[in-house]
């Protein structure tokens, strides 16, 4: 459906100025309650000067402009991409940026001739970009892409990383409007094409996409979502209320089947769609995440279908699937209704030791908070953690939790942009533009308290957001941002907490004794204080995007942990005691203190 | 009882007062002049037309009121707002303008403008039943617990016939744990309405809360049946702003929804309605093709196909539909054609894999046949019927192992067409020459085709059980 009901750019603006305030006012306060009251937590400083995130793209050279290839067709794959990666493909200790670029739909044509031309010394393709920080001590990107060979020139939508064949080197899934590809890293700088070889390839819009060794056999296996049967020879003329062309909305067209692929160890993959039973049920799909949601030990995955049921495709721990997103409570909302899902994330934001689940949707519907009872029941809970009405005005894409205070509790970061035309930016040449959001976890069961007005001005932009990735990119233990905006700059947004604040932190990179070498899907806890913090080693999840598979802590005021525990993806848990806090260390498999039985 | 919900809405409205008092001696807000080139011209016409109305009577909430309601029906929130806002100062004691206004702040998001708005607007008019009942989904999604589920209660008190507030109240009482209350209430909203589809699923989730697993399955199953059906509003005033509505595309939304409730030929009037407010909109008429073929009303269907495809020749569906049509009529070869088409158009396109499956497999192309029957499931896996064609070709192709492997994948779930399922099941098992296993599915889908009363396929079942069944000759 289009988007029934419309805000006002101006009108929001004016909120969130007005909020902006309030919240600062409210932050001060919360600041010293934090400082006399709350163990855990130390005090903001100078909280007036320094915003808590910086935009700094230009500045340390990642330069990318996302091209749609729009001719004023409404094609739908214009306005749902792209996607960004962080990941360190040269294991240099620094996170590295992939970002996904569109082209001409119709290849014939003149990328010159678009309603949205690219900008001078624009490059078509994806484009890698390598950060110098760990060989310079700055932070500053150079692109490499022709050098490592990934720059494929598709209509590019997602992009999953994860080591496939376990050389200690992580390997990138691109999806796209067409055909996929897989580049395998070769360890060198440089990577190789091998989807046809490794039959991995799918011919339907594919978008997100995730790594999950859904068997524990030590090998990641490919969960790919597809979308629609859209195709530029049938796209269909749709209409806003007013009777003004605008993008369709997907009941317009057919959802089509998201795909399993099944590692066999060789370099090649098994469809194993069907006999995992993933194909039982078809939705648009839009965003994934791997998560252990019923705390089996075994992954599942949850699927945001756009206008639809969302799917939780529970592992039966013997190679299948059953979709269970109804009876979970994870398929509509609060009331029964479907919503068009766009980016999920999974966290313990809780401290409750499973996984909750957030999912962004359309204008007018609000994000979904689903609360994990720990057996995979849900229920939505967005009204109660305050986060259905702030989210209501806007269609989100990119999410995911993170502890950008570093204060111990899980944040919310949710990347904007409407997909059908603003009727107040009426006038404006891309109407789409919206604000992103920052939602601070004030705990305890508290409602979130929107930071997106004193944030500064990196949450002040309005663009049109999708894939948003998360890690620290400076590596200084504070999480940042990159954000990937459709038909407009990638941005980078730095965390400037550390200036603000002296909470400890940890980052911990992860090695698994027996495959799965980064570890994806492992757990790990903290103990401090009687709380015990539970985070995931994942790259999934968010919209279209891959996030820094290292494990990041926010300690509070804690300079040291009292105990350390990872439950392994082969369902194994070993322990560590009294770890140092304010540093990145690497935790290997096999090297601590094995706890009784699988996990 | 009545005093209980006065009392409710006393104390509210003592907060409504300021906001009357602020709005009064608040400036009126301007009428702005929106861009409307675009829009489409009868649309246009009724903006502007309402627009001049306003700008000519300046002083006249009516109508400016009724812009606002004209905006308001496409969706201009904003602008609709700003002239409800006006409409109101102008004439503080009318209830509809603060009621419309509230309205649209809490679709925009806005609960705690909207809350007050709204609370206002009960002030004028405390007995408007669907003003009290959004003011409680407001405080709702505000996470006011209290004065939400306050204000349910009072309502249920004096409307005890009223299922949205009995379904309000339960979600209450959910969000603060008291289950046994939350399931009390839901149980009451259905007991009002059967047909309440979100009613149904909040208790579902309240019983599978209580570990209840037998009963949450229950009211799934009936959420599924009823999942876009709710109590009627009863809002005669939303229902005024609603009928202002000329676009094509509503008509084509009011006929998609009689589709769904089966009422056929009510569907076709809303289509041809809205291809007489738009004759270039092509869903219209590709959704007449369809509506018209199941009417049995082939010229007509076949019209609207070629209006179609001449609008527009990318159109998929629309070969999809005026196939399945030719299909109906028997008319394989150019049935055939428009599958091509739709497939040429959209290769992901199951149904039309299918059905051109189906149209050279009684040519006797088999393995053409099975070439498409592989496309439909790659492109609808949980597709029974495409498995089931696939299944039968590959049998009859003497690929036994694979039809049957396809064959096992359409006996579940148990409903009407399993027994039929499973019969080809177990013929692809005597074909194979396993006795036993043919046997086995066959008694179970007589067994299941006698349940349902299936006479016809019982009669044939026993029919090949009793060959099967006979003693074999020894070689």
């Amino acid at each position: 459906m289009k988007e029934k009901k419309r805000v006002s750019r101006s009108q929001r603006e004016e909120h969130n100025r007005l909020l902006g305030r309030r919240s600062f006012l409210q932050l001060l306060c919360l600041g010293l309650a934090r400082q006399i009251g709350i163990p855990g937590t130390a005090a903001f400083a100078n909280p007036s000067s320094i915003p808590l995130f910086r935009e700094a793209a230009e500045e340390v050279g990642l330069k990318f402009h996302h091209f749609t290839g729009t001719i004023g067709q409404y094609f739908m794959p214009e306005i749902m991409g792209a996607g960004v990666a962080l990941f360190d493909y040269d294991n240099d200790g620094d996170l590295d940026v992939y970002l996904l670029q569109g082209t001409m739909l119709d290849p014939t044509e003149d990328p010159r001739k678009a309603k949205f031309p690219p900008p001078p010394g624009w490059k078509p393709g994806n484009r890698l970009f390598r950060n110098l920080l760990s060989e310079t001590g700055k932070l500053e990107f150079v692109d490499v892409t022709e050098k490592a060979g990934v720059g494929h020139v598709g209509y590019g939508m997602g992009v999953a990383v994860g080591d496939y064949d376990n050389d200690g080197f992580q390997d990138l899934y691109v999806t796209n409007f067409g055909h996929n590809v897989l580049y395998h890293n070769n360890g060198d700088g440089t990577f190789t094409d091998v989807t046809v070889q490794a039959g991995v390839d799918d011919l339907r819009w594919s978008t997100s996409a995730a790594w999950v060794d859904y068997d524990r056999d030590g090998r990641l296996d490919l969960f790919v979502a597809n979308y629609l049967d859209f195709t530029v020879k049938g796209n269909k003329q749709c209409y806003a209320s007013t009777g003004e062309r605008d993008y369709c909305t997907p009941k317009m067209y057919q959802p089509v089947p998201a795909r399993l692929f099944h590692n066999r160890g060789d370099g090649t993959f098994e469809d194993v769609t069907e006999s995992a039973g993933i194909g039982a049920a078809i939705g648009p799909g839009l965003g994934v995440v791997c998560a252990d949601f019923n705390s089996d030990g075994w992954p599942d995955i949850y699927v945001a279908n756009d206008g639809a049921a969302a799917h939780l495709w529970i592992n039966q721990r013997n190679g299948t699937f059953k979709e269970q997103g109804l009876l979970s409570g994870t398929a509509y909302n609060a009331e029964g209704a479907p919503q068009a899902g766009m980016g999920v994330a999974a966290g313990d934001f809780d401290d409750d030791g499973d996984e909750d689940i957030f999912k962004t949707n359309l204008t007018n519907e609000g994000g979904n908070l689903y609360v994990n009872d720990g057996r995979a029941n849900f229920y939505d809970a967005s009204a109660e953690f305050g986060l259905l009405q702030p989210t209501v005005p806007y269609t989100g894409f990119g999410t995911d939790w993170l502890d950008y205070n570093n204060d111990g509790y899980l944040d919310l970061f949710i990347a904007n942009g409407a997909v059908n035309r603003i009727e107040s930016l009426r006038g404006s040449p891309y109407p789409f533009h919206q604000n992103n959001q920052l939602f601070r976890n004030e705990g305890d069961g508290k409602k979130f308290r929107e930071m997106t007005g004193v944030a500064g001005p990196a949450l002040a932009l309005s663009e049109v957001s999708r894939g948003a990735a998360f890690g620290d990119v400076n590596n200084d233990g504070a999480i940042d941002v990159v954000v990937a905006n459709n038909n407009g700059p990638a941005r980078l947004l730095l965390n400037q907490t550390r200036s603000l604040n002296h909470n400890h932190w940890l980052l911990v990179r992860l090695e698994a004794a027996n495959g799965n070498r980064f570890a994806m899907g492992a757990k790990v806890e903290v103990r401090l204080r009687g709380r015990k913090l539970l985070r995931r080693a994942h790259t999934d999840g968010s919209y279209l995007s891959a996030n820094d598979v290292r494990v990041h802590f926010g300690l509070g005021d804690s300079a040291k942990i009292e105990k350390l525990t990872v439950f392994w993806p082969d369902g194994r848990g070993e322990e560590w005691d009294r770890v140092d806090a304010d540093r990145m260390v690497t935790i290997r498999q096999g090297t601590g203190r094995s706890l009784r039985g699988p996990g | 009882m009545r005093k209980a919900l006065c009392s409710i809405f006393g104390q509210m409205l003592l907060l409504a007062g300021c906001a009357v008092g602020a709005q009064e001696s608040a400036a009126l807000p301007e009428l702005r002049s929106l861009g409307l080139d675009n829009m489409s011209p009868g649309i246009r016409e009724q903006i502007q037309e309402a627009y001049r109305e306003a700008r000519a009577h300046l002083g006249d909430d009516a109508v400016c009121g009724r812009l606002g309601m004209v905006l308001e029906t496409y969706g201009l929130l904003k602008d609709a707002a700003r002239c409800y806002r006006r409409a109101a100062q102008l004439a503080p004691s009318t209830f509809r303008w603060a009621y419309y206004l509230g309205v649209v702040e809490a679709g925009e998001g806005q609960c705690d403008a909207a809350a007050s708005t709204l609370r206002l607007s009960l002030r004028l008019d405390p007995n408007y039943v669907p003003a009290q009942l959004r003011l409680a989904s407001c405080l709702l999604a505000s996470a006011d617990w209290i004065r939400s589920g306050e204000l349910y209660a009072a309502i249920t008190k004096h409307h005890p016939d009223n299922a949205d507030a009995y379904y309000g109240l339960g979600r209450v009482r959910a969000a603060g744990h008291d289950l046994a209350g939350a399931a009390e209430a839901y149980r009451q909203a259905c007991a009002l309405y059967p047909n309440f589809g979100a009613a149904h699923y909040a208790l579902a989730l309240v019983y599978r809360a209580l570990g209840q697993v037998g009963q949450a399955e229950e009211q799934l199953h009936l959420y599924e049946r009823d999942k876009d059906r709710a109590p009627p509003a009863g809002d005669p005033l939303f229902d005024e702003v609603r009928a202002l509505n000329r676009s094509a595309t509503q008509q084509i939304q009011i006929g998609i929804e009689l589709e769904r409730q089966g009422r056929l030929e009510e569907s076709v009037a809303a289509h041809e309605k809205a291809v007489e407010i738009d004759s270039q909109l092509v869903q219209a008429h590709v959704n007449l093709v369809e509506l018209y073929g199941r009417l049995g009303q082939f010229e007509k269907a076949e019209e609207h196909f070629r209006t179609a495809s001449h609008l527009d020749p990318g159109s998929s569906e629309g070969y999809y539909n005026y196939g399945v049509l030719l299909l109906s009529a028997e008319k394989y070869q150019q049935a055939e054609n428009a599958f091509q088409k739709t497939i040429e158009i959209d290769p992901f396109h199951a149904g039309a894999h299918n059905n051109l499956g189906f149209l050279l497999e009684r040519q006797g192309r088999l393995l053409e046949a099975e070439a498409e029957y592989q496309r439909a499931v790659e492109n609808k896996p949980n597709n029974r019927q495409a498995h089931f064609n696939l299944g039968r070709v590959l049998v009859n192709l003497g690929k036994y192992e694979q039809g049957i492997q396809e064959l096992e994948k359409t006996i579940e779930p148990e409903d009407e067409d399993t027994p039929r399922y499973k019969y080809a099941l177990g013929a692809a098992f005597a074909r194979s020459g396993d006795r036993q296993n043919a046997l086995r599915y066959i008694r179970q889908a007589r067994d299941g085709a006698v349940a349902l009363g299936q006479s016809g396929l019982v009669a044939s079942m026993e029919r090949d059980l009793h060959t099967l069944e006979a003693p074999r000759t020894p070689q």
